[in-house]
């Protein structure tokens, strides 16, 4: 497929000084439709439906009043130049501000100007100028704000305040006025047939987890469309379908009970992935399943394509009970591929909140940190047509909060069209596979569980030693199923993860967690007050990183090398008084919050396919009860 | 509408010949663009033809027209409108309360078209023109900030500094220009904070 695109840019780039001198005249256009999330999903729902009949259904949701449209720019291009078309608002934001701290005053001494509006750029390349047919690619950039800045209130407090030359008992607290931009974005290569619009993409509104103050679930789907300029010359008559199938990944994570979806990976035919997201889509629609994620991409061969939606959400770094820097993140969905490597990174909730009170004697005086809640997926994207199952990743016991369910498990579906044909995959003059091509590297999935039982088990589940690896474990690995689903025992960890082999691949689910292990002491010593001057970030929640190679795969034999961290107990920052204690014996040793975790690593661990493995017990760290984790591993 | 207090652009430089263009914008309400045009129409020339007879009974107005005549690759640039001057840094003095300007910067407000000949003027080939269009479609809007964190209430509005925020469209581009009128942009502005929803349509042509 890459092969082909690149002859396809060759010829053009041959054909470009031929024509130069009547470059066609060309006409783009770009609409965003806002429309209820399961109509959208609905629409899309049939694989290989065309994008103009999708978009024709948009069109007739707009017109019924269920959908409205938020932003329609259109420019003229003439093939081969670059445009750039703005509309919107340029607003001036502070950027730098001085600090009188005994006042409290931040006065802006810096202005930075932000873009809230639509903006695209655009560079389209036609595939036979001289005889124009319709195609059309382009390299595509946009940016939608679907709202202007949020002011956000941060606490301020300066808790040593000096009068007349000398330092006096005083504090000062106060708030500050900060802002958060929102920003829809997508950056990629488009292919366009026919003068038919094409679905560039489709994301949720960058407001929709936070604040989330609109009411109902949306989706933003970004239409593009190029035709020429002059519409007095129709274009040949075309099977357009046929001759300009859809190039589309579309993104489904989709939340569940977590003993649910352990019993659905135990039965599941990776074949029957499409149906397993129909199923789990209907049952979302009945209200027993939670959408967390749903966003497509028009893809071409493999270029590189970002897509962003998201808060930006600002909060301070440097001295941050009275900021004098800034750190930005994004909440929201952000969805990056490059050939077959894709990022994913989805905040499930809005970001929870850390406070820190700064004096026993100014209750006012706090300060406070975010936590984000994401979920992270660094793997490869599918080649193959058809649905897939990217990753599971149960959100752990740690992370649990508002916004964030108990015994939850987020599976994560591509639904992947590459434009070819299942008919053709093997017909290079088709779009599919070149004769002399690599075969693309095999793809597995590897799944990890770890069981929470009673201590007391701890001899029933050491691992086989290492000359006895091939023995199969599946008994007892069934055993712990049966448990599960009876009561008997619980999920600490469960994560699984399409790769392939040769490439790192990584999933995670964590929180943010900043921990003070800075402070500033108190200026008098019998003033109790502290506040954090440097901060700490750990990852709180449950990460694993493989690698696997596949030395004879024809003996279903897989060495694996991988890193899991799971955190068993939410970290407790030390209390004030615990601080103000340790800078009372003159020690500057702040410990932070304890972040207990436990972990299981192996190098060329062999695995059989498709059999689990025990990898033995850990004493879950941080945990009062008496319970023991055991981990399984298995690839498929 | 910017229009009304800049005054619309009109500029003229000359009479008809081989590297003069004729650059229009109209300013649509939405209202009218989903009554009258919304998906009728796909001809610019016949587009444009409607939207000036709507100019004409006043329900669209025309807040760019600007003829000129381009001649080798030298530059031509179109400003009307003003500078004004905003704040870009503020200091506080001592045990004053209020703040100063320290630092100022100036920042035109009104309409720029840059115009400039890509192509050699074959006179049965399409004339290829740079074109750079920024046009404010309001007048500049001041926001406050303060800058007292402790104060509250009145005192804490009174202690506060503005900043502006401007709204305007922008074009930037390699277009060829024809005897008849082509759509350069078409730009919905929707219903917010500035008022109903509009639409910008730019042309070109060559006279």
């Amino acid at each position: 497929m890459k092969t082909h695109t690149l002859a396809l840019l060759t010829a053009i780039a041959i054909a470009t000084p031929l024509c130069a001198a009547d470059d066609l005249m060309l006409e783009v256009r770009q609409v965003v439709i806002r429309a209820p999330e399961l109509e959208v999903i609905e629409m899309m729902a049939a694989p290989r439906k065309t994008d103009a009949e999708v978009a024709a259904r948009l069109w007739q949701s707009v017109k019924d009043g269920r959908a409205s449209v938020v932003s329609d720019v259109t420019s003229a291009a003439d093939e081969h130049q670059q445009f750039s078309v703005n509309s919107g608002r340029q607003v001036w934001l502070p950027s730098e501000l001085s600090q009188d701290f005994d006042r409290l005053y931040l006065t802006p001494v810096g202005f930075e100007e932000h873009f809230i509006g639509t903006a695209l750029e655009c560079l389209p390349v036609a595939a036979a100028p001289l005889a124009f047919d319709g195609q059309v690619q382009a390299e595509w950039k946009t940016r939608f704000s679907p709202r202007g800045p949020l002011t956000v209130k941060w606490p301020t407090s300066w808790l040593n305040v000096w009068e007349n030359d000398k330092a006096s008992d005083k504090a000062v607290h106060g708030w500050l006025d900060w802002r958060d931009l929102f920003e829809e974005s997508f950056n990629g290569s488009v292919r366009f047939g026919g003068g038919e619009p094409v679905i560039i993409a489709i994301m949720p509104p960058a407001d929709q987890v936070w604040p989330g103050e609109r009411k109902g679930r949306w989706l933003d789907v970004f239409l593009g469309q190029i035709n020429k300029a002059d519409q007095d010359e129709a274009l040949p008559p075309k099977d357009y379908a046929a001759s300009f199938p859809v190039m589309r990944t579309m993104l489904f994570g989709i939340g569940l009970n977590d003993k649910e979806a352990l019993a659905i990976m135990s039965a599941r035919d990776a074949r029957d992935d499409a149906a397993l997201l129909q199923k789990l889509l209907a049952r979302v629609r009945q209200g027993d399943a939670r959408l967390h994620l749903c966003a497509a991409s028009a893809n071409d061969s493999g270029a590189p394509r970002n897509l962003l939606s998201a808060r930006l959400h600002d909060y301070p770094t440097e001295m941050p009970s009275i900021p004098s820097g800034w750190n930005y993140m994004i909440v929201g969905t952000q969805w990056q591929t490059d050939g077959r490597d894709l990022e994913l990174h989805h905040d499930l909730a809005p970001p929870a909140r850390t406070v820190w009170p700064l004096a026993l004697d100014v209750p006012e005086a706090v300060m406070w940190q975010p936590r984000f809640r994401r979920l992270n997926i660094e793997s490869v994207q599918p080649t193959a047509n058809g649905t897939h199952l990217l990753s599971l990743q149960h959100i752990p016991e740690v992370m649990h909060g508002e916004g964030i369910r108990s015994h939850e498990s987020v599976l994560v579906f591509a639904q992947h069209e590459s434009g070819v044909r299942p008919e053709d995959e093997f017909a290079p003059n088709k779009g599919g596979a070149q004769p002399d091509a690599e075969p693309p590297p095999r793809d597995y999935e590897a799944e990890m569980i770890v069981f929470e039982l009673p201590a007391k088990e701890e001899a029933d589940w050491q691992p086989a030693d290492a000359n006895r690896w091939h023995e199969p474990d599946g008994k007892r690995f069934h055993a712990l199923l049966d448990r599960v689903k009876s009561g008997d025992a619980t999920l600490a960890a469960h994560v699984a993860l399409r790769f392939h082999a040769g490439s790192r691949a990584k999933v995670s689910i964590t929180e943010d967690y900043r921990t003070a292990v800075e402070f500033d002491p108190p200026e008098k010593p019998d003033t109790p007050r502290m506040r954090p001057t440097a901060l700490k970030s750990l990852p709180v929640g449950t990460s694993w990183e493989i690698k696997a190679h596949d030395p004879a795969p024809e003996d279903s034999i897989l060495l694996l090398t991988h890193a899991f961290d799971h955190s068993t107990a939410k970290p407790t920052e030390p209390t004030l008084q615990e601080t103000l204690a340790i800078a009372a014996k003159d020690k500057e040793d702040y410990p932070g919050a304890a972040h207990h975790f436990e972990t299981w690593a192996d190098r060329d661990l062999k695995l059989i396919l498709g059999q689990p493995r025990c990898l033995g017990t850990r004493r879950p760290p941080g945990v009062k009860d008496e319970v023991l984790h055991v981990a399984f591993v298995r690839v498929k | 509408m910017l229009s009304l207090w800049l005054g619309t652009v009109v500029s003229s430089c000359g009479g008809p010949s081989r590297g003069e263009v004729e650059v229009m914008m109209f300013a649509v309400p939405e209202a009218v663009w989903l009554a009258k045009f919304e998906g009728q129409l796909k001809e610019h020339p016949m587009l444009w033809k409607q939207l000036d007879e709507e100019a004409r009974a006043g329900r669209v107005e025309r807040p760019v027209e600007m003829k000129c005549k381009l001649a080798g690759d030298e530059p031509f640039e179109k400003r009307v409108g003003g500078e004004k001057e905003f704040v870009e840094s503020w200091r506080k003095d001592g045990a004053a309360k209020e703040v100063k300007q320290d630092r100022v910067t100036r920042r035109f407000i009104g309409t720029v078209i840059r115009l400039q000949l890509q192509s050699d003027m074959r006179e049965d080939a399409p004339l290829r023109v740079t074109m750079k269009l920024e046009h404010h479609i309001a007048p500049p809007v001041m926001r406050r900030i303060n800058y007292a964190n402790a104060a509250t209430g009145a005192e804490r509005e009174r202690l506060s500094v503005e900043y502006p925020q401007f709204e305007k469209i922008e074009w930037n581009g390699v277009i060829s220009v024809r005897h008849e009128w082509r759509l350069v942009t078409q730009l919905l502005r929707p219903q917010g904070d500035g008022g109903n929803a509009m639409r910008y349509l730019v042309f070109i042509k060559r006279p």
